[in-house]
């Protein structure tokens, strides 16, 4: 049996990866699995594909609208950039419009959704690529939305 | 191995919090704690994401999380730095005399309210007596009441409307009549 | 004409039941489910499965709008809404109309009509169907009082806005009266903003007795005999049998032939339940209320009868006719059904979801299990507790009762708590065998100071043995 490892060990090597050289800690101990990067660290690896790209999810089931009001052009389309409250089109039920947001910055990857098509509750819309974003400096928002 | 309890998981987030990480993930029997910082802005961004897998269901919001500082989380919480980069919520360091927390009747789904558009049963900073509803917890169709422990004042609330929440997760925390 | 596919409003063991009748009758399947369903077997068993929403009920499986959509937007020409959720909800039936949907139940009118328990008391009297004794609204205790004189003693003082016990007051003394009529009419006001009340007969030796009836799109109504529903907590039946042979035979054909009046009284079309009181003292019946939709407890009818009430719903909604008449159906035998759930009995009946470690029913030749869970399945905590309804069938009560004892004693679940320990204490009691039972009887039983002795707590012991330190 591993030794068990309590909350005050995990704190402690925490600090201690923190005040190291590393860029990098992935630690599995029994169940508990731990893997942390640290500020910095270079973004050329493997591992922080992690959260390079986003999924935009449906929020109800209904019908998907890309556009503004029916046969209205794509409002995103890959490569459009987006803010968190950036609407991406409208989730139709019964006649009623709930819009869509990206929830995040960034820049739309892929679109895996047609205008028209009857999506169900959760399913993918669309990739959002976040790394990018990141990388430029645009204006900080003055609020910040959660996805879910 | 019980030894890490929900309330190990917001004192860990709050270590994260004022260290200089990015990215942590912390998976532990089924549920998995995954936090990023995206760096570069001040004010906001992407706020940190938390999911969870498994059975477990997903621990509060960080913007909660950051709600709750409370005197004798994780031995270096004290010394945290006001965090500059977060939610607007947060609350100053505040010690709790008397404190007791309370916790739900069994696992379920709370709810805030006694019915979806009235007022909450409480607010921060609420006088309740005991036995005072605080809450409904429903399991399978049974609803069971979140009572006061005490008479006391409710200084700290965790918890959101219609959230999951495990029998034995700190809801709220109530400052005691002396 | 049939139809090609049909969406599922409902989870759970009724899910996995409408998908087999389908099956039968060469009917594609959509299963709708929730975010915490989408593993669930309605979801496996199903051509597809769509999910609708979190799992929170009000936005997902409670969703007019969503299950709606959802039906066309997977291409169904039919809607089942099962029992529960929707099932009885007119707004669903008529949103099914309008989007050229058929929905598998009776007409909107009807919905609404028998949802509204005073005019489904008002049409029944119209009808000819007697309602229990009692009066319309009573504004003041001296009126209360008049009408206690003409119906006599015990009376319930109810709530006209209300329900759920609350504004319910039992009256057994006329000097009691006052009293119970000021405390029920605040009561009532404090819970629904109205002080009105309305006085019935208390019947306390009662049995629970209901009718299944057909109804086609011609005019046609049959019924399918009764069951009776007497073994019941808190309104919600545990043990449910049919034919109902502890009632005289005088009254149980009353009964069926009330039941026909009432849905040819409204033109009643597909399967419906018309509910009734027996007053075992006076060997009197009365009208409750009726069920527009599949009942939980419709297993007990189809062993008698060998009549699938689900494939006659949706042959019914596509337009056929009723293929047969009253004279060809037959009630074969004794049919028993037991409801397990999810509730550790020892512990006030506490909810027990988690995930099932062993299940292992009984198999008999006699013996149905209508069921979505598996060894395996974690039975989600927001949705209500029936994990299976175990049916028997024997030739008399009396052998339907020694099968379903040992099928209950055979039946065995590990890793969470169920009723199995209380069913099979209960199927033993000599009063339930003997059929000496009233519809407050299980409560009686409860209430016993050492009824919690030996029921569960052995298991829950069996279960921390097996478990490794």
């Amino acid at each position: 049996m591993i030794a068990r490892v309590t909350q005050e060990d995990l704190v402690d090597i925490l600090q201690a990866f923190e005040a190291s050289g590393f860029t990098r800690l992935e630690l599995t101990l029994g169940p508990l699995r731990v893997a942390a990067k640290r500020v910095g660290a270079a973004d050329g690896g493997g591992v922080e594909s992690l959260a390079s790209a986003a999924q935009v999810v449906a929020p109800l089931l209904g019908i998907f609208q890309a556009g503004s009001h029916s046969n209205a052009p794509a409002l995103v389309r890959p490569g459009t950039r987006v803010q968190a409250d950036t609407i991406i089109g409208f989730i139709s039920v019964m006649r009623k419009l709930t819009a869509v947001k990206a929830g995040r910055r960034g820049t739309v990857a892929q679109v895996l959704v047609e205008d028209g098509q009857f999506v169900e509750y959760g399913q993918t819309l669309l990739q959002v690529s976040t790394q990018s974003a990141a990388a430029e400096s645009e204006r900080p928002e003055s609020h910040c939305v959660n996805a879910r | 191995m019980p030894d890490l309890t929900f309330q190990d998981v917001l004192d860990i987030l709050r270590l994260i919090d004022s260290g200089q990480f990015q990215e942590l993930e912390i998976e532990f029997d089924g549920t998995r704690v995954k936090v990023t910082r995206h760096t570069g802005t001040t004010a906001g961004g992407t706020g940190p994401a938390t999911e969870s897998v498994g059975e477990v269901m997903q621990p509060p919001e960080p913007a909660t999380v950051l709600d709750a500082q409370e005197q004798g989380a994780g031995p270096k919480a004290g010394d945290a730095q006001p965090s500059t980069s977060k939610a607007p919520a947060q609350r100053p360091l505040v010690e709790i005399p008397n404190r007791i927390d309370v916790k739900p009747p069994m696992a379920g789904t709370y709810y805030a309210a006694p019915a979806p558009n009235a007022a909450p049963f409480v607010d921060v900073d609420r006088r309740v007596r005991k036995g005072d509803s605080l809450g409904i917890v429903e399991v399978m169709k049974l609803f069971t009441p979140v009572l006061a422990p005490c008479d006391g004042t409710v200084r700290l609330i965790f918890v959101n409307n219609e959230e999951f929440v495990q029998s034995d997760q700190t809801l709220m925390v109530m400052q005691a009549d002396a | 004409m049939s139809f090609k596919r049909v969406l599922i409003a409902n989870r759970g063991e009724i899910a996995v039941r409408i998908i087999r009748a389908c099956r039968m009758l060469g009917i594609e399947t959509v299963a709708t489910v929730s975010d915490a369903d989408r593993d669930s077997l309605p979801a496996r068993l199903a051509d597809r499965s769509v999910c609708i929403g979190p799992a929170r009920a009000a936005a997902s499986y409670l969703s007019v709008d969503t299950v709606v959509t959802a039906a066309v937007g997977c291409g169904c020409d039919a809607l089942h809404p099962g029992y529960g959720f929707l099932a009885e909800n007119a707004a669903l039936a008529e949103a099914c109309e309008q989007a050229g949907v058929a929905f598998v139940g009776p007409r909107p009118a009807t919905l609404r009509e028998m949802g509204n328990k005073i005019r489904a008391r008002t049409l029944a009297v119209r009808t000819g169907v007697p309602v229990v004794p009692g009066s319309g609204d009573v504004a003041d205790y001296e009126r209360a009082r008049e009408v206690v004189h003409d119906i006599g003693l015990p009376i319930l003082l109810k709530a006209a806005a209300g329900g759920g016990g609350r504004g319910m007051q039992v009256v057994r003394e006329i000097d009691e009266l006052r009293g119970a009529f000021e405390t029920a009419s605040a009561e009532a006001r404090a819970a629904f903003g109205d002080g009105t009340l309305y006085v019935e007969r208390l019947i306390s030796n009662a049995r629970h007795i209901e009718v299944q009836i057909l109804g086609d799109r011609y005019g046609k109504v049959v019924h399918v005999g009764e069951r009776d529903c007497t073994l019941q907590r808190r309104h919600q039946k545990i043990v449910e049998e049919g034919p109902a042979v502890l009632i005289p035979d005088r009254l149980r054909n009353g009964i069926r032939q009330a039941a026909v009046d009432l849905a040819l009284s409204m033109d009643y079309e597909n399967a419906g339940t018309v509910e009734f009181i027996v007053d075992q003292d006076r060997d009197e019946f009365f009208f409750l209320e009726t069920n527009t939709r599949i009942q939980v407890e419709h297993p007990v009818t189809e062993a008698l009868t060998g009549i699938d009430l689900v494939r006659d719903q949706l042959r019914i909604a596509a337009g056929e006719p009723l293929a047969f008449d009253q004279a060809q159906i037959r009630l074969q035998g004794h049919a028993i059904e037991c409801r397990i759930n999810a509730e550790a009995v020892y512990d006030g009946f506490r909810p027990s979801p988690g995930r099932i470690r062993e299940w292992r029913p009984p198999v008999y030749p006699y013996v149905r299990l209508d069921t979505h869970c598996y060894p395996g399945y974690v039975v989600p905590p927001f949705y209500d507790s029936l994990l299976a309804k175990l049916v028997v069938v024997g030739e008399n009560r009396a052998q339907a009762i020694a099968r379903m004892q040992r099928a209950l004693h055979e039946f065995s679940v590990d890793g969470i708590e169920t009723t199995l320990p209380f069913l099979r204490a209960l199927l033993q009691r000599p009063e339930y065998t003997a059929g000496a039972v009233h519809t407050r009887w299980v409560e009686a039983v409860i209430a016993e100071p050492d009824f919690a002795d030996g029921l569960g707590r052995r298991d829950v012991q069996t279960i921390a043995a097996r478990q490794p330190t």
